[in-house]
């Protein structure tokens, strides 16, 4: 079963500029397999070792955020969308020991 | 260049005073690199004192809005409460956005908080210059 998946402007780098594309699988979870399978630097960038998928990018399927349903592993029917964005997060010096001075680029 | 109004400076200020001292979070929607409207997030960083992750949900709702506005997410901002107006290597590895500018407000001396403009690219941090209208010189 093919489910549509919309690829946010921050993350079509990752499927050559793609807008949406096109995913076999019946979960969340398989459907980023299968992606990871045509497109390896989704796979690099969600897939690696120790890469937690929902750290680099959220999940959205009919427009609801799969951690408020079953995560990863939340089923897709036919018909269903994919929304995948990346996440808005970061954190203060303060988590990582301190200021310390960087030079600008 | 980030173009704000003196207004748009003080919401998120206030947002960031009132997060103390927990970090707080949002989205900057404009056109052109002027900052038409402050969206305040919601931050469900389960470290919220050192971390910000906008709630997902929300930050479905605010594109969409945005888009619906025909406008664009010309920014994303976040304070740091007890350090520089300065992106942490945190905020570094998690800039998702490189073509959103990232403002940090900083409360470490809370008589003078600053606010700064950043992009982030690549690893590479690069100041971006901030024009505040309505600022008294």
């Amino acid at each position: 079963m093919a489910t549509t998946v919309s690829i946010g402007i921050s993350l079509r780098r990752l499927t050559g500029g793609a807008a949406k594309v096109a995913a076999e699988g019946s979960t969340v979870r398989e459907a980023l397999a299968d992606l990871g399978e045509r497109y390896p630097l989704l796979r690099e960038s969600l897939l690696a070792p120790g890469v937690s998928p929902q750290h680099v990018a959220n999940f959205y399927v009919n427009g609801e955020d799969v951690r408020y349903r079953e995560g990863l592993d939340t089923p897709l029917a036919a018909g269903d969308e994919l929304l995948l964005l990346s996440v808005v997060s970061g954190g203060d010096w303060a988590a990582e020991g301190g200021w310390q001075r960087v030079r600008f680029s | 260049m980030l173009r704000m109004s003196q207004e748009h400076v003080d919401e998120i200020l206030a947002h960031a005073r009132e997060g103390e001292p927990r970090e707080v979070c949002g989205i900057l929607a404009g056109r052109q690199g002027t900052v038409q409207r402050v969206w305040r997030g919601r931050n469900i960083a389960p470290e919220p004192l050192v971390r910000y992750e906008l709630d997902p949900q929300q930050q479905l709702d605010i594109m969409q809005a945005i888009e619906a506005a025909g406008e664009e997410m010309v920014g994303i901002y976040h304070s740091h409460p007890r350090s520089a107006a300065y992106p942490s290597r945190t905020d570094q590895a998690l800039a998702y956005y490189p073509d959103s500018v990232y403002v940090i407000v900083s409360l470490a001396d809370p008589a003078l908080p600053a606010v700064h403009a950043y992009r982030l690219l690549d690893g590479k941090i690069e100041r971006e210059e901030l024009i505040i209208d309505g600022q008294d010189s």
